[in-house]
């Protein structure tokens, strides 16, 4: 899994595709942190798991999957208004 | 008006103490009683309070002249004050301790005020007025914060945006965040886009040096001519005018004056010892971890990690309408101007304070040891997110406190002296457990 600043995505890629999912806490809009068992809020302690589920609050939502998309030159397009389940992959 | 001279030919000394006599006389009643002089009739805070802030203008200003309210070249300007400007860092320093200390004062002033129970009669007015004064200082606090641009500037904001959005967590429980969204206007209106950016910059910068300033300075006029109005400071009896009263004129201006050079003093050594703190540049990718708010507002934070709408939104919105409620509900006018209104009063202080104290502790230990699992997408999880925590629980037992006092003394003004005191008690602990027992990740230390 790679942190992508600009967007704040974590795009995910294993042998079925690329996923990426939103950085951005649900609860107060903190960036959180990966950590082995999943995600990590450093500004009021949610904790989401690998596939964004919030396991513990503040936070009420999941963090949110987006469809990934490819362009003819080899680009990938994350479209950030279009949410997906977190088992959608976009195959290479 | 100047006084007119008689003679037509005094001394330049002499029109100035005219002159400043005059200014001085057109605030003050010309006649006061020696006890609202004795330091423990006021400590001093409202004058403290106004020298602060005459403080904040002149540094501000100077501030101002070197600081350029741009993304790029904020922190720099901040670094070039530090570093480069004359004097700039101890300038910098005084402006940063002296904004700690007008949050600290200020709310040492509504305690004394509070106590003192000087809400009563023809004083409601000035009560009203300095909890608005109370909000002001807050977002001048607040406001001063982005303008550094470095990480604590850009996250403490982001975070208060979105404790403004907050208010979906309602709208979307009753459904109908699609057409009525006032959590999304606030967010808009506080940055002027979705995210902190250039937009946010610029009209906080706009608030903090022009808007606020200018609010609060209109405040603390009409905050003043309303004690005058008011017959004068609060105190136990108010006898015949002439009663032991002393002429205002000097005595009063000394007492003041002494008050600003102790103010400008204590100041003035820490500007030159204490450094203020300005951390890395603001990193969007990367909040500090953790990520604290200044002490004041860590108590906020502190309940916010329980729910954000209950604690960024409804609690002190609770406690705000509380404190502008109190002088409509308690009409004991006989117990103004002595403090705690008499031994019964004192007694019910230290009883809600111990007693606040406990249950607010209790809930706290509760929620370290039970937590409630969320389950995402359910309305039952949010609900229950909402009022089963140790903020919303706290409070709602305050109210239960308050309320039994109230059936047991049959006295508006000890209720809300238990009222009061339960809420500044629980605020107090969840500031101490936000500034000393939250480590990484927001986690619970010791």
């Amino acid at each position: 899994m790679t942190f992508l600043p600009e967007p704040r995505l974590y795009i995910l890629r294993d042998h079925s595709g690329i996923a990426a999912m939103s950085a951005i806490c649900t609860h107060l809009g903190c960036v959180v942190d990966k950590d082995t068992s999943g995600f990590l809020c450093p500004c009021h302690g949610s904790s989401f798991s690998i596939n964004g589920i919030v396991l513990t609050g503040p936070a009420l939502r999941n963090l949110p999957w987006y469809h990934v998309n490819g362009m003819p030159d080899g680009t990938l397009i994350a479209n950030l208004d279009k949410k997906v389940s977190p088992e959608t992959r976009f195959v290479i | 008006m100047v006084q007119q001279s008689t003679t037509g030919n005094e001394t330049l000394r002499e029109r100035i103490k005219n002159v400043s006599q005059n200014f001085f006389l057109h605030i003050h009643a010309p006649r006061i009683h020696p006890e609202v002089l004795s330091p423990q009739a006021t400590w001093g805070l409202g004058v403290i309070l106004a020298s602060l802030f005459f403080t904040q203008l002149v540094t501000g200003m100077l501030l101002m002249v070197h600081y350029t309210p741009s993304v790029e070249s904020a922190y720099f300007s901040v670094k070039e004050i530090i570093f480069y400007v004359p004097g700039g860092r101890v300038f910098r320093n005084i402006h940063r301790w002296s904004a700690h200390a007008m949050v600290f004062v200020t709310f040492l002033h509504l305690f004394r005020t509070f106590y003192k129970g000087a809400y009563y009669g023809a004083r409601r007015t000035n009560w009203v007025i300095g909890v608005v004064m109370l909000l002001v200082v807050m977002m001048m606090s607040f406001s001063g914060y982005l303008l550094p641009w470095d990480q604590l500037a850009y996250w403490a904001v982001t975070i208060g945006a979105n404790i403004a959005a907050s208010f979906r967590e309602l709208t979307d429980l009753i459904g109908i965040t699609g057409f009525f969204d006032p959590g999304g206007f606030f967010k808009r209106l506080l940055l002027g886009g979705q995210e902190v950016g250039q937009a946010t910059l610029t009209r906080f910068f706009t608030l903090h040096v022009i808007i606020l300033p200018v609010t609060l300075m209109g405040l603390i006029g009409y905050h003043f001519w309303r004690i005058r109005k008011a017959g004068g400071l609060a105190r136990k009896e108010v006898h015949s005018r002439e009663d032991h009263e002393i002429p205002a004129w000097p005595t009063a201006l000394w007492a003041e004056l002494s008050i600003f050079l102790l103010v400008a003093a204590t100041l003035l050594i820490l500007g030159l010892v204490l450094d203020a703190p300005l951390k890395i540049i603001a990193n969007t990718n990367l909040p500090e971890n953790p990520a604290k708010s200044p002490w004041y507002l860590l108590g906020i934070q502190e309940v916010v990690s329980y729910s954000a709408f209950m604690g960024g939104f409804i609690l002190p919105l609770l406690f705000l309408g509380f404190l502008f409620f109190i002088p409509w509900f308690d009409k004991e006018e006989e117990s103004g101007g002595v403090w705690f209104s008499g031994r019964a009063g004192l007694k019910i202080t230290w009883l809600s304070l111990l007693l606040c104290g406990a249950v607010t502790i209790f809930f706290v230990t509760l929620s370290l040891v039970v937590t409630i699992p969320v389950k995402p997408g359910s309305d039952l999880s949010v609900v229950l997110t909402m009022l089963l925590n140790p903020g919303t629980l706290s409070v709602a037992a305050y109210f239960i406190w308050a309320w039994i006092v109230s059936r047991y003394t049959s006295s508006r003004r000890i209720t809300v002296i238990a009222l009061f005191t339960g809420f500044m008690t629980g605020w107090t602990i969840f500031m101490i457990i936000g500034i000393w027992f939250r480590g990484e990740n927001w986690h619970f230390i010791i």
